[in-house]
Parts: C-alpha cells; sequence; structure tokens
C-alpha cells in the first residue's frame, strides 16, 4: 500500500461514479494538478506543412475533472481475450479486439497505455496517472498514463525480453517440429483482426481468429540461416549491418491473435520472432502467399540494440495516395466515428467495419497513424487533407486528451450504403459521407431516415443520388482483409483518381452562411480599397429631392465558382408569398424563368447551374464573423455557429429544366397529381390573364387574385389518335381539307428527349396579328368597335354559317410531339346570345387560395389559359354573359389552368409586322427602353423574363381563321394597359381611362373630403430601374411630394410612414415612383439594375411622378449586374436625380497631368497618357481571392494585383498612378491575350468569353508562375523614365526560388505594358491621408514613396482617338 | 517653375518644332527651344515613316513624318555587343535587345508609328534615340497627335511664360 495520503481507488468504484476523471499520485506532491500535458499539435515523418492555428479551436474545452487527492489503481493489464471470437470481448463488453483490459479483482474495463512495456502483460502494476472516460454502455475506458511494478527490483531483473505468445498453460503440444522458422526484421504493418470460418479435421466449424503483420527481413548470409548454431539473441546482437528489404506476411492466428494491440504498438520497430511454422495460404480464390504462422511455441523477442526504428524510405506526398504517416491532435469524431478530423483540416476515414477505432482516440488526444494513404481530393469547394485507412493502417495514441470528451464506439453497419461507401475511393468516400450528413440535414423532416440512406436490402435516395455523380473510375472491388494486405499495392488503395468534379451538396442553411461570409470579405475587400483611396465618397450615393441615400451593391456569383449543388423542394412561401427553394435547414428566394405547369412542389429539385445574386447596402463590417466556412468537412458534418443578420438580400437564379446542367427534379416525394389525363379531351374555357394584384402584406396567408378575361371561344379537344409524320411541313398540312383531320398528323418536327419549344416564328407572329391591330376602346359594349373590314368579314363569316362558327386547329400538348385535332367554338355562354353580333370577351377575378399559389406564380400577364368546362362552372350557369364581369372564380386544385399558345401559316409571310410593345405574348421583341448608359456599359444581365414558351397546349391554325379569331380573342384596352411611349407624356395617354375609384381593388375611402382618393390614370410602361430606396423622410418625404391640396389628402389616405423611391428611366427620361407605404410586395430581385414592367401605375394629373397602388403589379424583365458597382455611382446619381440623361465616365473634366498637379483639389479627371516604367507590382495567384471572377478580375481570372504603380506620361508631366486589380491588368496588357477585339473594352464591360480560349500562352505562363510562388512582388530600382533602363528586383512570399526564367517572364510582361498606346485613365491626385496609408503598406514593402506626384486610377481605358481628337478641337477652339 | 519642369517628360513637339530645338549649354544631355530655355531630353512623335536605313545588329535610321517636317530616329541593334551595356544585368540587356529588333522589323516604310525616346544630337542636326515604337493601325491617332501637340505647346508656352514670370 502506498505511503501517505495516497488512496487506492478500485475500477468498480470508477464504474460506480461514471464519470470522466484524471488522477495522479503525485498530486500531493505538486502544487499544480496534475494534468496530463496539454496536445500539441506536431507532425513528423510526412511532407505537409504544419496547419495553421485556428485561433479559436475547442469553443468549449472542458478538461477532465481531477480527484482532488493522490489516487493509483493497481490491478494488472491483459490481452484481450479471442478464444470465443465469434463473440466479441466479453469482459468489456467492448465489441474491439483490439483493446487491452485492466483489472483490479473488482471489475475489468477496456484500457490503453502510453510507451508500452511488454514486461508489463500480466504482472500487477500501480497505476499513478491515468485518466477515466465512461463508455455509454455502462463500462468504462482507462487511460494509464505511468505505472509502475509492484514487484520488487529483483523480480523485474530476472524478465527477459523474450515473450512466448501463447501461455505454457495452454499449449497443446501437436506438431511442434514444424515451427522452426524465425523471422527478424522490421515491422512494417499490422491488419486488423479478422475472423476465417475454419473446418478442422474432425469436420466441426470453428472459426479462427488472426491478423497478418509484414515484416521486413534482412537478407544477409545470418539472417538467411535456416537453422542459425547460434542462439537467436546471438544472432542478432551480433551483426549490427543489417538491411530490412525483403517483405514477409507473419500471421498471428489462434491464440496469438491477442496480442494485436501489443503488436500494433510494435510497427516501426525491429522484432525478432522464433517458433513460426511456414504455411502457404490461399488469400483468394486462386492466390496463395507463403506465410510465417504462429504456433503455439512462437516467441516475440525485442533486440535491445535495435531498440529505434528501423530505416524507412520516406515517400515523396503528392496528394494521390501515397502510404505514409501522420501525427496530429484529433480535433473532432464525426459520424459515428468513421471521419475523425485532425488538426482541423485533415480527415482521417475510418469506414472500414474491420478497421476499429481505438477508445482513446478522443479529442484533443495526440494520435499517430502508420501506413495511412494521404489524398489531396483537390474538391473545389474546400481545401482538405484526407488520410484513408486501409488494411495495413495501425493508429498509436501519442498522448490522451486531457479533455472530458467521450470515446467513440465503432457501429457501422453492413447496409448497402456501407458496402458501398467503401467500394469507393478515398475521395469519393468522404464526398458520399459529406453526401450523408447533409442529406440527413435536407431533408430531416421531409423524408424518412430510411428513404434518405436506404435499408440493408434497398437502395435509399442518397445512394441513387451518389451514383448518378460518381464516375466509374472511383468504385473498386474488394476483396478481403487477406488478399488486400498481401497484395496491397494491385488493390488500388494507392492510387487515387480524380474526384475534383463532384460538387458538394450543402444544406440551404450553410448556403445561406456562405452567403453572408462572401458578402463580408467583399466589404473587407472594398473597404481596403476605398481606405487606399481614402475616397470619402467611397459608398454610393443617390440624392434624391435633396436627401442622400446609400446605394445597394449587387453582386453575382455563379455556381461554378462555388463547386456546389443544392437540393430542394420549389415552393411559394407562405410567410412571404415568394418562390423559394426549400429544404429542412432553410430556404432562399428564387427566379426560375421556365417555371411551367410541370413543376410540382413535391418534388426535390437538384439544381446544379445557377447564379446567386447578393444586393445589399454597404455596411461596416469586421472580420470577427468570418471563420464559420459553411463548406468545410467539419462544417457540413456537424453544424456551423450563425453569423449575425445582415442587409442582405440573396436570391437564386435557374432554369429549372436546364437539363444539360442537371436542373431537374431527381426525386418525387409522393406522388404528383398529373393533370395532364384532363387535358387529353373535353371542353375548355379560353381566358386570358390581364392583370395579377400582388400580394397583400396584411392578408398574408389568405388570396391571391388574377384578372381574367374570359374569352368568348371554347377549345374542344377529342382524344388524340395521332401518328408521327415528322416530314410534312405545318403549313401543308393546315391546306388540307378539313375531311381530313389533323389528328393525323404531326405539325412539328419533334425530338422526343429534346424540350419542346413554342417560342417559334408562327407562335410569335400569330400572337402579334392578335395584338398588333389598332385597338380601340370599346368597353363592356361588345360588336360596337369592329373596324369595317373586320366587321365586312365577320358579316361575310356569319352570314354564311346558318350556325355558330367553328374553327378547326390543330393541338399539339406539352411534352407530346403527336398532334391532336382540336375546335374552337363559341363558348357556351355566347351561344345564348348568338343573333350574329361579334361575342365579347367577360372579366373575372381568378381567386387563388394559399394552397394554390403555385399556379397563380406560373399566371404571365397576357398569357392564354385554359380553363376545364363543368356544368356548374360561373359561366355555364350565368344567364347574363354580363354578369360573369362581376364575379369571382375560385382556383381550387381541382380546377387545373393550362398555358395556350397560338401560332398560325400566315406568319411565315408576315414576319415583319411590328410587334405592339404590351405586356402580351409577344413583348419578346419589343423594344424596351434601356438607360444609354447601360448600352454603352453592359451589364452582365439575368434575362427573368425568359420567353421560352412553356405553354402547355399549342393550338394552330390556319392563315384566315386566325384572323377570323383574332377579332374576337382581343380584349379591352382597359385591362391590357399600352406602356408610355413619353412618360412626359402620360398625361395624354388616353388607352387608360381607369381611375383608382373605378379599380378593381376598392378602396375603403369616405365622402369626407380629407379623405378623398388621388386621382389619375393608370398606365404601364418598361423601364430601367436605377435605384430603389427608403425615403426615411415620414412626414417631410411626403410633403416633397404631396403639395397641393390633392396631394394632402393623399398624404393622409396613405398614411406615409416609410415611403419608398423607384428612380427608373423609361426612353431615357427619369421617372419616379413613389410607394407610398413602403410595403408593397416587390418581386425577387427587384432593385437597381433591374429592367421591369409596371402594370397599373398611378400618374397624377399633372405631375411628373407616379405612385404605386396596392393593385400595381411589377414584372422584372432582366436582372443587370454590372461588374465594378464602383464605377456606376458617378452617372447614375445624376441619371436618377434628373440632371443627366447619358452621363458616363466621359462627365468627368479632361487634364493634363501638370494641369492635376497643380490642381488643389481631388477630384476625379481623365487624361491620355502612356506607361513608361512601373514603380511597383504586387501579383498573387487569384484563387486565393474570394471568387474573383464575380469581383473585378474578369479579364485576368489567374491573376489578382493587389497594388500597382505605374509612371504615367502624357507629354505634359509624369506621375506615379496607383491602381490594383483590373485597371492594373489593363495597364499591363493581360487582357491583350484574352481579347482580339479591344475596342469596346473597358473595365466595367462585360465581355464574355469562354476561360479556356481566353487565357493566352503569357498568361498560362503567369499563372504557372503565381501558382509556384503565391504571390510576387516587383520593384523598380532603377529608371523610372525610361522603359529599358529599368533595374527590376523581384520578391516572393514562398520559400521556393525565383528562377530567371520566371524573372524574364514577368520582365516581359512589365516591358510589354511599357511598350504600349494611349490609354485614357480616369483618377484622382491622392491626398496626405491616402499617401500616408499607402506608406504604411509600402513600409511594409520595404519600399519608400517616389516624390512624384501619386494619382489614384479609377478606371483606365482604351482611348478612341477619334473621339477624343474631336473632344481636344472642341476644346482647343473655346480656349 | 523650374527649366526642369520637363526634363524627364518625352515632351510632343511637332516636326517642325522639334527640329529647331538646340543643345542646351547648361546640360549635355538637354536641349532648349529657341524660344526659351525649357531643358528638354526625351521626346516622342508619331508619323509616317518615310526613310528606313537598317545596319543588321548595328542600328536602324529611319525618320518620321509628321506633315509638319521630318524627325530622324536612330533605333540601336547592338546591345548585346556594346560596352555601354557591360554593366547592365544581360538579362534586362538581352530583353532590351530583343525588343528593338522586334521594332526594327515594324518600323517599315509608310507604317504610322508612334516613337518615343531621348533627344540627341548628331552631326550638329536633332534626332530622337528609340526607346520604344508602337505601330498605330488607326489613321485618327495622327490627327489626335497633332491636336495633343497643339495644346501641349500651348502648356509648353504657359510653363515657360510662368517661368519667366517668376525669374522676374
Amino acid at each position: 500500500m502506498e505511503e501517505g495520503s495516497v488512496k487506492v481507488i478500485t475500477i468498480s468504484d470508477l464504474l460506480r461514479r461514471s464519470r470522466p476523471l484524471t488522477a495522479a499520485s503525485s498530486l500531493s506532491l505538486s502544487s499544480t494538478p496534475s494534468i496530463p500535458p496539454k496536445p500539441h499539435t506536431f507532425n513528423q515523418n510526412h511532407n505537409f506543412t504544419s496547419p495553421t492555428q485556428n485561433p479559436n479551436p475547442n469553443p468549449n474545452p472542458k478538461t477532465l475533472t481531477s480527484l482532488n487527492h493522490p489516487t493509483v489503481l493497481i490491478g494488472s493489464l491483459t490481452l484481450p481475450s479471442h478464444q470465443n471470437l465469434s463473440t466479441s470481448n466479453p469482459t468489456s463488453r467492448c465489441p474491439n479486439t483490439s483493446c487491452f483490459s485492466f483489472s483490479d479483482g473488482s471489475s475489468t474495463v477496456c484500457c490503453d497505455i502510453l510507451d508500452l512495456d511488454i514486461r508489463v502483460i500480466g504482472r500487477k502494476i500501480k497505476v499513478v496517472a491515468w485518466n477515466f472516460i465512461p463508455l455509454k454502455c455502462g463500462g468504462g475506458f482507462l487511460e494509464i498514463i505511468s505505472w509502475r511494478f509492484l514487484e520488487t527490483s529483483g523480480v523485474l531483473s530476472s524478465c527477459s525480453n523474450v515473450f512466448p505468445l501463447v501461455s505454457e498453460s495452454l499449449i497443446e503440444s501437436k506438431d511442434s517440429h514444424k515451427a522452426r522458422y524465425s523471422v527478424f526484421g522490421g515491422l512494417e504493418s499490422v491488419s486488423p483482426v479478422s475472423v476465417v470460418p475454419c473446418v478442422s479435421s474432425s469436420s466441426v466449424s470453428t472459426n479462427v481468429c488472426g491478423f497478418l503483420a509484414q515484416v521486413l527481413v534482412c537478407e544477409c548470409k545470418v539472417c538467411s540461416m535456416k537453422k542459425s548454431k547460434m542462439p537467436l539473441q546471438d544472432q542478432i546482437e551480433g551483426k549490427d549491418g543489417h538491411w530490412f528489404t525483403k517483405p514477409v506476411i507473419v500471421y498471428f492466428c489462434g491464440l496469438a491473435s491477442s496480442w494485436h494491440p501489443v503488436i500494433v504498438k510494435l510497427v516501426g520497430s525491429v522484432v525478432s520472432l522464433s517458433g513460426l511454422k511456414r504455411k502457404l495460404v490461399f488469400i483468394g480464390e486462386k492466390d496463395s502467399e507463403l506465410m510465417y504462422i504462429t504456433s503455439e511455441k512462437t516467441t516475440l523477442c525485442l533486440p535491445k540494440l535495435f531498440d529505434g526504428r528501423f530505416p524507412v524510405s520516406k515517400t515523396r506526398i503528392k496528394g494521390k495516395g501515397e502510404c505514409e504517416t501522420y501525427t496530429g491532435t484529433v480535433t473532432g469524431i464525426y459520424m459515428q466515428g468513421m471521419v475523425v478530423e485532425l488538426d482541423r483540416e485533415v480527415m482521417l476515414l475510418l469506414t472500414d467495419s474491420l478497421i476499429a477505432l481505438p477508445h482513446s482516440f478522443r479529442i484533443g488526444a495526440i494520435v499517430s497513424m502508420r501506413n495511412v494513404h494521404f489524398v489531396n481530393p483537390k474538391f473545389c469547394w474546400t481545401k482538405v487533407l484526407i488520410l484513408g485507412a486501409c488494411h495495413k493502417t495501425s493508429f498509436i495514441v501519442k498522448c490522451f486528451s486531457p479533455f472530458a470528451t467521450g470515446c467513440f464506439r465503432n457501429s457501422q453497419s453492413q447496409s448497402i450504403l456501407g458496402k458501398f461507401i467503401n467500394s469507393l475511393s478515398f475521395s469519393a468516400r468522404l464526398w458520399v459521407l459529406l453526401l450523408v450528413s447533409s442529406f440527413r440535414k435536407k431533408f430531416a423532416s421531409i423524408l424518412t431516415e430510411k428513404e434518405v440512406l436506404g435499408t440493408n436490402h434497398k437502395e435509399g435516395l442518397l445512394q441513387t443520388y451518389a451514383t448518378s455523380w460518381l464516375p466509374p473510375s472511383v468504385f473498386r472491388s474488394r476483396h478481403g482483409v487477406f488478399r488486400e494486405y498481401c497484395k496491397h499495392d494491385s488493390c488500388g488503395c494507392g492510387n487515387e483518381p480524380n474526384c475534383g468534379q463532384l460538387k458538394l451538396v450543402v444544406p440551404i442553411s450553410h448556403f445561406i452562411s456562405h452567403c453572408k461570409e462572401i458578402w463580408i470579405r467583399m466589404l473587407l475587400e472594398w473597404e481596403t480599397d476605398s481606405n487606399l483611396l481614402d475616397d470619402p465618397d467611397k459608398n454610393s450615393h443617390l440624392s434624391c429631392e435633396g436627401l442622400s441615400n446609400t446605394r445597394s451593391i449587387k453582386r453575382i456569383v455563379h455556381s461554378g465558382d462555388m463547386g456546389v449543388v443544392l437540393l430542394g423542394s420549389v415552393k411559394i412561401s407562405s410567410c412571404s408569398g415568394r418562390l423559394q427553394l426549400i429544404d429542412a435547414t432553410g430556404n432562399i428566394d428564387v427566379i426560375i424563368p421556365d417555371l411551367s405547369s410541370d413543376w410540382s412542389i413535391d418534388r426535390i429539385y437538384e439544381v446544379n447551374n445557377f447564379s446567386l445574386v447578393m444586393e445589399g447596402k454597404p455596411e461596416r463590417v469586421d472580420s470577427l464573423g468570418l471563420h464559420t466556412e459553411p463548406f468545410l468537412c467539419r462544417n457540413i458534418f456537424s453544424s456551423i455557429p450563425l453569423i449575425r443578420e445582415m442587409k442582405l438580400a440573396n436570391y437564386l437564379f435557374f432554369h429549372l429544366e436546364d437539363t444539360k446542367s442537371r436542373n431537374f427534379p431527381f426525386h418525387v416525394g409522393v406522388k404528383n397529381k398529373e393533370n395532364f389525363e384532363e387535358l387529353q379531351s373535353g371542353r375548355f374555357h379560353l381566358l386570358l390573364v390581364t392583370h395579377k394584384y400582388p400580394e397583400q402584406q396584411k392578408f398574408q396567408g389568405a388570396s391571391m387574385f388574377a384578372e381574367v378575361f374570359f374569352l368568348p371561344w371554347d377549345l374542344l379537344l377529342v382524344d388524340k389518335d395521332g401518328h408521327k409524320c415528322p416530314t410534312k411541313l405545318f403549313s401543308d398540312l393546315l391546306k388540307e381539307p378539313m375531311e381530313q383531320p389533323y389528328a393525323s398528323r404531326n405539325y412539328q418536327e419533334c425530338v422526343p428527349s429534346k424540350r419542346y419549344k413554342i417560342d417559334h416564328p408562327w407562335n410569335r407572329d400569330l400572337i402579334s396579328i392578335f395584338s398588333s391591330a389598332e385597338y380601340e376602346l370599346c368597353g363592356h359594349k361588345p360588336c360596337c368597335s369592329t373596324s369595317s373590314s373586320t366587321r365586312s368579314y365577320w358579316e361575310q363569316k356569319s352570314s354564311s354559317l346558318s350556325s355558330p362558327p367553328e374553327i378547326p386547329c390543330v393541338v399539339t400538348r406539352k411534352g407530346q410531339c403527336q398532334a391532336s385535332s382540336g375546335i374552337l367554338c363559341w363558348s357556351k355562354a355566347n351561344l345564348k346570345v348568338y343573333s350574329g353580333c361579334k361575342p365579347s370577351a367577360q372579366k373575372t377575378l381568378l381567386e387563388f387560395n394559399s394552397e394554390n399559389f403555385w399556379k397563380y406564380e406560373l399566371l404571365r400577364i397576357g398569357g392564354y389559359y385554359i380553363i376545364k368546362h363543368h356544368k356548374e362552372d360561373i359561366l355555364c350557369t350565368t344567364q347574363d354573359p354580363d354578369d360573369v364581369s362581376c364575379g369571382k372564380v375560385n382556383i381550387t386544385s381541382r380546377t387545373p389552368l393550362w398555358s395556350l399558345s397560338f401560332s398560325s401559316d400566315e406568319s411565315l409571310q408576315n414576319t415583319n409586322r411590328p410587334h405592339r410593345p404590351t405586356d402580351s405574348l409577344d413583348s419578346t421583341n419589343e423594344a424596351v427602353s434601356k438607360c444609354p448608359s447601360e448600352n454603352e456599359r453592359p451589364l452582365l444581365n439575368l434575362n427573368v423574363d425568359s420567353r421560352v414558351s412553356h405553354s402547355d397546349l399549342h393550338v394552330h391554325l390556319s392563315s384566315n381563321d386566325a384572323s377570323f379569331l383574332k377579332e374576337d380573342i382581343e380584349v379591352p384596352d382597359e385591362c391590357l394597359v399600352k406602356p408610355s411611349v413619353s412618360v412626359k407624356e402620360s398625361a395624354k395617354i388616353s388607352s387608360c381611362k381607369e381611375t383608382m375609384r373605378s379599380g378593381s381593388v376598392h378602396y375603403s375611402g369616405t365622402s369626407d373630403l380629407e379623405y378623398q382618393l388621388p386621382e389619375g390614370n393608370l398606365i404601364s410602361f418598361h423601364g430601367s430601374v436605377v435605384d430603389v430606396h427608403n425615403s426615411g423622410c415620414s412626414s417631410s418625404g411626403a410633403n416633397l411630394w404631396c403639395k397641393s391640396h390633392v396631394d394632402v389628402s393623399c398624404t393622409k389616405f396613405f398614411q406615409v410612414k416609410n415611403s419608398v423611391c423607384i428612380h427608373v428611366l423609361v426612353d431615357h427620361h427619369p421617372v419616379k415612383i413613389v410607394d407610398a407605404q413602403g410595403k408593397h410586395s416587390y418581386p425577387i430581385g427587384f432593385g437597381p439594375n433591374v429592367t421591369a414592367t409596371f402594370h397599373r401605375v398611378l400618374d397624377l394629373r399633372g405631375r411628373n411622378e407616379l405612385i404605386l397602388t396596392p393593385t400595381s403589379f411589377i414584372v422584372i424583365k432582366s436582372i443587370g449586374v454590372s461588374y465594378d458597382q464602383r464605377g456606376e455611382k458617378h452617372d447614375n446619381g445624376l441619371i436618377a436625380s434628373g440632371q443627366c440623361n447619358l452621363a458616363s465616365l466621359d462627365t468627368y473634366p479632361s487634364a493634363l497631368i501638370s494641369e492635376i498637379l497643380q490642381c488643389s483639389n481631388c477630384k476625379p479627371v481623365q487624361f491620355h497618357c502612356r506607361v513608361v516604367a512601373i514603380y511597383i507590382l504586387v501579383l498573387e495567384d487569384s484563387r486565393k481571392v474570394v471568387y474573383p471572377q464575380s469581383r473585378f478580375h474578369s479579364w485576368s481570372p489567374v491573376v489578382n494585383i493587389p497594388l500597382a504603380a505605374f509612371v504615367l506620361d502624357d507629354g505634359s508631366s509624369s506621375c506615379c498612378c496607383w491602381t490594383n486589380s483590373d485597371n492594373a491588368a489593363i495597364l499591363l496588357k493581360l487582357h491583350e491575350e484574352f481579347l482580339h477585339d479591344n475596342h469596346t473594352l473597358s473595365t466595367t464591360g462585360s465581355k464574355i468569353i469562354r476561360e479556356d480560349e481566353a487565357r493566352g500562352p503569357t498568361v498560362r505562363q503567369l499563372d504557372k508562375v503565381l501558382q509556384k510562388h503565391g504571390r510576387v512582388s516587383v520593384k523598380n530600382y532603377g529608371s523610372l523614365f525610361d522603359s529599358s533602363a529599368q533595374d527590376l528586383i523581384f520578391s516572393t512570399t514562398s520559400d521556393t526560388i525565383f528562377s530567371s526564367s520566371d524573372e524574364d517572364l514577368l520582365k516581359v510582361v512589365i516591358l510589354n505594358a511599357c511598350f504600349s498606346t494611349f490609354w485614357t485613365v480616369f483618377g484622382t491626385r491622392m491626398n496626405s491621408n491616402a499617401i500616408g496609408k499607402l506608406e504604411k503598406q509600402l513600409m511594409e514593402m520595404e519600399m519608400k514613396m517616389h516624390p512624384m506626384q501619386n494619382i489614384w486610377v479609377r478606371e483606365v481605358q482604351y482611348t478612341n482617338p477619334l473621339t477624343e481628337a474631336r473632344k481636344m478641337a472642341q476644346e482647343l477652339l473655346n480656349r | 517653375m523650374a527649366t526642369d519642369a520637363l526634363y524627364n517628360t518625352h515632351v510632343k513637339l511637332l516636326a517642325f518644332d522639334f527640329l529647331s530645338l538646340t543643345p542646351a549649354p547648361s546640360d549635355p544631355f538637354a536641349f532648349t527651344r529657341p524660344s526659351g530655355n525649357l531643358l528638354l531630353t526625351r521626346a516622342e512623335t508619331l508619323g509616317v515613316v518615310t526613310t528606313r536605313e537598317l545596319k543588321p545588329d548595328r542600328f536602324l535610321k529611319f525618320s518620321v513624318d509628321d506633315g509638319t517636317g521630318c524627325i530622324p530616329c536612330i533605333l540601336w541593334l547592338n546591345h548585346l555587343t556594346s560596352p555601354y551595356f557591360s554593366r547592365r544585368n544581360p538579362s534586362d540587356v538581352r530583353l532590351v535587345s530583343e525588343a528593338a529588333t522586334r521594332f526594327a522589323s515594324q518600323v517599315q516604310l509608310g507604317a504610322v508609328v508612334r516613337v518615343r525616346g531621348r533627344i540627341t544630337g548628331y552631326r550638329g542636326a536633332v534626332q530622337i534615340t528609340v526607346s520604344d515604337v508602337v505601330v498605330e493601325r488607326d489613321p485618327n491617332v495622327e490627327l489626335l497627335h497633332w491636336l495633343d501637340c497643339v495644346r501641349l505647346a500651348r502648356m509648353y508656352a504657359f510653363t515657360l511664360l510662368l517661368m519667366c514670370i517668376r525669374k522676374q
């Protein structure tokens, strides 16, 4: 018993306490508690650099509770019992067959020991420092840090270093004479313990448990002797010149297999085994291997002279599956122990059920892995190193974790998914494991676990998805432990295929966090740039009515840059009424231009190809929230901390049927109700959508409304019985007599696999026929205002018919190539009033309840739709057709709507017919007025209003019938309001006579004069949104636009609180629209640079202002995103304030450099100059920048230029011009290799070219140089006025040598820049503050500011000599 | 305003003006205009190549006609052999030499070239020792150059005026 106050604690006591504890006997001797040394990160024996220390590695590091008195454990360490190998270790109920046991008589627990001395096995020891971790299933785990023998030193000295593997009492001597072989060499690797079914001579089947070990033996003469006369010990120690090169396999089977935990700890040591048998062992059906097999006489010897490691050749790690050793700290364990994170950036994969994770692999432990495969998967979304564990891998804990973290117990099930994962290469395994984690989060409440992961017999959704993405090269066939161990190199786990193309499926919550992180990074980068410029006006401000507003910034990131895939359902949000992509973790707004009736809210869509648009006001950000990195593997496996709320709007833009990029539904959760069966035959009412009422915020979750006109024609469909006729022309088909029904014809050459396009000239032109006629107001009085020509046609037609006219047509359904016949006939309601007079359309409201919001979403203003006729429907029950105009039709799930499109063969002859620029279907070709500056400096446009038609039904008519029909399906103009040609003259627009009071939505006004409703015309128009901002001026803001008596009343009416101003350019004229209440439901993506149609906006009489009413509806046509928002601020502010119609960078005054230097202010100017030399140039690999393509590096996608100074000369003087990013790339002429046509070049241009064809040879070489060195700085210590006398000095951040060829390449680039033509530079003279900041930066680079004048370059453009000459001539004449 | 206000600037002078330059008595590397003592060392001109005389690996002499006169230019091609460059970094010399050879090939009769270099004297006449040549393809650049020269001439005159005022 220990002297003093040291207590002995029993295992049963520890188990009873069931708490994680640490203790040491030295506690009383030391003033500080004895806590195991803090884990520290170290890497050895591998070529990877030490990972960067994360500032916050463990948010809650709880160290193990220490017992407050010195405590020891007394017991003995034993090997695992493998006698009954079909069952697990009975003593500890631990399934791990490689665990030591510690028993003190009271109980037995699993244990692990540091610095194993084999003599300890079976002897009584005193454990003086230990950790105890309770295991969930009742047991516990003991970590023995230090121990002492209880026996006296005399007993110990008698212990030799030769250990029999099988206890003498268990020996049954049979063929002991065969056990005459010995193996002496370096232990290279050990396999996991496996069980082999075996049939013994007595035909009783038994299981043989064992493991394989590979020993590299020496082939020298002494070692090669079969029977050495010398004793083994002498043989080993008598010679020191051994070369361990020849691999032999030793099979530790039977009772010897219990030595597995010992042998694992000896990997890397020199061992000697004697008393071995030699046998040929089958390792597969045909293959056999000569092995040494342990016998009951086998002994293990650890030669004293070979105490250290045997020398091994180091492999050069390329990350392609090389086998090496890795040591690091466990920082996370995920997926039930299948993934272990080391050093926060290395992922150890332990998917194989045989490879058990030791209990001591707790978070915080320092562990070493031998023979682990190093794989760099090169995933595009994250940087990670994979360590792949195979059957040769062994694990040793170097230092136990001081943290109270739990042990993992392997419980890999052998489900189909488990087998599938194990059949993959390591990088694919990690990808699938990430997929598992992601899918479980995404579909937590949508699908069951079994549906997602599958069962033991059935594949789940996840496996189906993974299989569809994985290339065949990642699949490996598995061969069992023996074969894979013995033929390791030929089994393929050391040869890793490239999986860089695999995209990460992210939960939407992670995606949104990622968006925020990109946004913060962009703002930070922008702030850095602006700080350097010292621009007080760095945030673009828009002046509106004397009030300044910060403009929002918009950025776009393409999915290709992120390397992620989004999965989710596309639904209408019940809260916002917006279209969203939803999964169990979150939702994000989406714009889907090609949304069609195929869309099902029950489907799960895979969105591969999308554009992420982020829009928000610039705000001050810090880098505190920047360490979430939602796409990191550990964050996918676990959860991510929330980033604070930001004023940021995110939305996605994608096409749903973009089959090339796999944006398609891949899973149907609930069977989609196919309404298309109903479309096969029957009578359908034809309707035209004239207006959609936006969602009213206070009626959330209530109903949505659309105004439609039921046209006086019904469509009769007969069952299709068509046959393919792909060669016949459609026009020919219609010329055939009616007796031959069109049903037998296919009017278009259809390829079944190809999406059916109806955006055909025929279609467009028919619609133009319908709509291009001169409209006249007819109100609710039909048959009064038809033109004489049409009337005569009508009279002719009606007089020639004794019955109501019927128009035969050919009908094609979406997705079907076979055409069928149909008939357009008068509607039932009109039949009642048929008397040779033209029938009328009837205005009705469609009401959509929340379950059918998706149908509302599909409706397009100006689109034709059909609705199935029911006896009880409103059209057929009303006696007086005029009554319907006041009616309302409830659209329920049982009343499907199908979209309809028309075409006629006449259109072929009328291709040049002018189009009526309305919001009807033909608006494809309408000339939407664009901001002139927008035309000059094109934006990247997302075409929201994709007019690739996706109508469910296509109706083709003969030309005669089409012209007959067009008269009847035209709609009163009061509904399809013409866009104003000139908003300035909006008061003159006579097409709209509807006032607010007679509008469809009635305000609850009173007769009180104070609450008089504002009056004016409702107009519709297209325009380019310049800015949208809150007036933020409550009553004062209201007063600004409500000055007259009427205005005062409207102020009261609208209860102005926080109105929204929308500045729109319509035909180059600035127009201001006011959303008085600021509560309008704007469509997703609405904001600056959007081209939109504004429907039913109230034009107050006599004022050049428009009011957005609750009935106004905005349809976005396209969304523009400029590459450099900063460039825009110079013009749009002026445009919006009406001061300037055509502003651009030309608004900067031109000057000579000498004049800028004399000028006292720092206003931006433009000047023409040439590059003479560089002063400083910093180049870096743009892959280090967050999505460089989405930022400013449109021309040099591989090169980022954080800082550059060029000496420019314009003939009047020289100056030092500082710039970065694109402007620097332009001055270096890096883009010239990208573009052949350089006339339209500017930094804000959007010339889109394919990246692969864009990169020239120099840029490719530059790319290589930057890849090698990361960041290169070039400083000119020579002449700044003579390009050929520059003295360029190069420096890099990397340790690699900057070769002369690399130098030459950069010198050529710089010289080439100096031999350039004229540039037009837009810049500002830097003030002392900016220069001070720059000096600081230069000081870090050991450079000084040159005493030349310094100018910050905002933009660089090629000079157009003719334009400039004209301007200069004008200037000279004016002076 | 010092006399060296334009010392390191590539001044743009029309040929008639350029040809009137005389060596500055105060500075062996500088030239001055008859109208004042502004020191000029570098110039830029633009015009049509009207004469061309090549001595391979030694020099290319050519003249640039800008419509007001012809400016003689010399482009040295002897970088690799001249002792003048022997102290410079060999790789720099090689690159400059390669560039000069490329310029020489571009300077062809009839081509519109933009030439930049040092103002030097040779046998009593002024010329440009070329540092770089850019072949211009847009004929409008000549027009722009003329106007630029006119604008700059005003600026040079103004600089001179300022200089005189300050002197007084």
